[in-house]
């Protein structure tokens, strides 16, 4: 019989980065409107009713695509592109420029193309949110969090009742790395720029630290 | 010889620094704190001491007896 004493590592949300969740969604709605500048040229270039589908087909598919479509309304089938164009009153240049890169900035995120807009998708704001979070990666770094909260807790606690002052801060946050004090919520936080450098053996991988 | 409280606040902050002698001496047994970083804390603290040679960081009972 087989049995297994080790304990299944369970990884420890260190933080979230809300400022780099806002900075690649700003990125992301400013990505999503040139791509619906350069639908609305497409569609207006092709004409008629486009669904979502043939929508995230141009942007997928590029000028190419927009020519394809457009070539099956040609009035003179055997004629060029050129003369059958003209005699649309169509011009392509600004489609082509709206739709230059418009496979590669669509892939950049995760768009769905819905009621005619690309939009972020569920699953793209949640891998965005995933990706600016920092997890702890081994038994050591969960120990030290684990005894940095409870550091802090004890700090805080003992803050509230005014036995450590604010002279008293600076010192003690120097003195215990695990914890530092934040100006911002005023109070003791665990230092996770400290937690994160730890190796699976406690020691600390950065030199900085 | 044994602390004994003489008013809440010493209860309390005799409560508050057990805990954490506690729980900083485990850190430094674990070799998650310096012993060094975890003194000069302790020489700050109003709750706790360090000594040279002393065993870990232990309850300030004199300062918290003037409390």
């Amino acid at each position: 019989m087989t049995t297994t004493t080790d304990k299944e590592f369970k990884p420890q949300l260190l933080y979230k980065d809300e400022s780099r969740i806002k900075e690649i969604l700003k990125q992301s709605d400013d990505t999503s409107e040139k791509l619906n500048q350069a639908l609305d040229v497409a569609t207006n270039f092709i004409g008629g009713d486009l669904n979502d589908e043939d929508k995230e087909n141009i942007l997928l598919g590029g000028f190419d695509k927009a020519m394809e479509m457009i070539r099956a309304k040609y009035q003179f089938p055997d004629a060029d592109d050129e003369f059958n164009l003209k005699s649309m009153g169509k011009d392509a240049e600004p489609v082509e420029l709206a739709l230059r890169s418009s496979k590669s900035l669509y892939r950049g995120f995760e768009y769905d193309t819905l009621n005619g807009k690309v939009i972020l998708s569920g699953n793209g704001k949640k891998n965005i949110e995933e990706g600016a979070c920092t997890y702890t990666k081994n038994e050591a770094q969960n120990a030290a969090f684990d005894l940095a909260k409870r550091i802090c807790k004890n700090l805080n606690e003992a803050m509230s009742y005014g036995f450590i002052d604010s002279s008293d801060q600076t010192p003690i946050a120097q003195g215990v790395k695990l914890t530092k004090y934040s100006t911002e919520t005023k109070n003791y936080v665990p230092n996770v720029n400290f937690l994160k450098h730890i190796d699976p053996f406690g020691g600390i991988r950065s030199s900085g630290y | 010889m044994d602390f004994i409280p003489e008013n809440q606040k010493q209860e309390e902050a005799f409560e508050l620094a057990s805990q954490l002698c506690n729980v900083l001496n485990e850190g430094v047994q674990k070799k998650l704190l310096e012993q060094v970083g975890v003194h000069n804390f302790a020489t700050n603290s109003k709750l706790i001491n360090a000594t040279v040679g002393s065993k870990g960081v232990y309850v300030d009972t004199n300062g918290i007896s003037k409390l």
